[in-house]
């Protein structure tokens, strides 16, 4: 199969829209990359070349980010103090991961979308405050796990219900994608299903055992999370830079090292008091 | 060449409608046509087009039909609507504007309305 073949296949089942639109926008970027490679003289060799010139196929004609606007401003004020905090979780150790070792910037789509994300750095930095807030006074309320992961959850599926709302309401012109709304904006739907699991493992270690388990449980799930990321990357996305899995690998053995780092701190300075 | 995008986010829908202004063209050759007139200067991505000539057309601003001849591939082509037209002229009109307005500007001379 050939790249543009191949290109085109992910693009198709990556949009979702009329038929006819659909149909139409496959044609075109049929005739586009045929004549490009005409002009070459030479067959694309990967869809990783073609996604050089036009982004991934998920991307083209997509833009997931322009439909944030779109629930800014029309969801309601408090859903925004309780954004969705699990997303910090996973992305806030990629960030640092990808900042000391970045992709070239074809496979590197996740952390794209994390990064256009993560350009609202104060946004972020007030998700993060959040988030914290919510996992201390529950804690220190003694609420049932359940109810933390409850609290800090379920604004994320009203949010998702309302970032799914837009995208299927969008215009034609703008092409819904699936690939999209699973691994766009950092992985929003994946990272959120993730971090669901993630919160669980650490509320209910947190409650049974020492902090540095559950930090080390936490990393661990973070480690798996991004395994399962970039499997389903891969597999969604067929041809993906061969630079991105061993970044991502690094990124999970980071994960994980983070966890257990900042846990022994954690655990050293609550086992010995301070001499002063 | 690639300018800021933050620059070119304002301006490709002026260029892409200059350059459907003078013929109807497919999207790669819009393209083709802004790195002539523009003596490669302007390279516009080949990923943005698309989206942009769908966003106009759904705005009234282009129409696509679709052509084939025997032996070629069919090939969409977009035209100015009179609407675009219209568009197109506030466009030039404010950028021409908003050019001369920076560059007196910066060269430190007052605009003479």
């Amino acid at each position: 199969m050939s790249a543009i073949t191949a290109y085109l296949s992910a693009l198709k089942r990556s949009l979702w829209m009329s038929a006819a639109r659909r149909q139409s926008t496959i044609d075109e970027m049929q005739d586009h990359l045929t004549s490009l490679e005409e002009e070459q003289g030479r067959p694309f060799d990967s869809i990783a070349e073609i996604a050089q010139r036009f982004g991934a196929p998920g991307d083209v004609g997509c833009d997931l980010n322009r439909s944030i606007p779109w629930y800014q401003s029309r969801a309601p004020w408090w859903l925004f103090a309780i954004w969705p905090c699990t997303f910090v979780l996973l992305n806030g150790t990629m960030y640092v991961v990808h900042a000391f070792f970045p992709g070239d910037g074809t496979g590197d789509f996740i952390m794209s979308r994390a990064r256009s994300m993560a350009q609202d750095g104060a946004f972020q930095l007030y998700e993060i405050v959040i988030m914290f807030l919510i996992i201390f006074l529950a804690l220190r309320r003694g609420l049932r796990p359940f109810l933390i992961i409850a609290a800090i959850c379920l604004p994320q599926v009203i949010v998702k219900v309302l970032h799914t709302y837009s995208m299927i309401t969008a215009p034609y012109h703008r092409p819904i994608s699936l690939v999209g709304l699973l691994l766009g904006n950092g992985g929003f739907l994946t990272t959120y299903v993730i971090s669901v699991l993630a919160l669980i493992a650490l509320a209910q270690v947190w409650r049974t055992t020492s902090l540095y388990r559950a930090l080390v449980t936490w990393g661990l799930v973070l480690a798996g999370s991004q395994a399962f990321t970039v499997a389903l990357a891969l597999s969604l996305r067929g041809q993906m830079s061969t630079r991105q899995l061993p970044i991502d690998c690094i990124g999970m053995v980071f994960s994980a090292a983070v966890a257990v780092i900042l846990g022994r701190a954690l655990l050293h300075r609550r086992l010995v008091p301070s001499q002063s | 060449m690639r300018y800021p995008s933050e620059v070119m986010k304002g301006l490709t829908p002026l260029l892409v409608l200059q350059a459907l202004s003078e013929a109807e063209l497919g999207g790669l050759s819009v393209l083709r046509r802004v790195r002539q007139l523009t003596s490669d200067q302007i390279d516009i991505p080949d990923g943005t087009i698309y989206p942009l000539l769908y966003r106009l057309e759904a705005q009234g601003a282009l129409v696509g039909r679709w052509h084939a001849e025997p032996g070629k591939r069919r090939q969409r082509l977009y035209r100015l609507t009179d609407r675009g037209r219209t568009m197109l002229a506030a466009d030039r009109t404010a950028w021409t504007g908003l050019v001369a307005a920076v560059s007196g500007f910066l060269s430190g001379k007052e605009l003479r309305s």
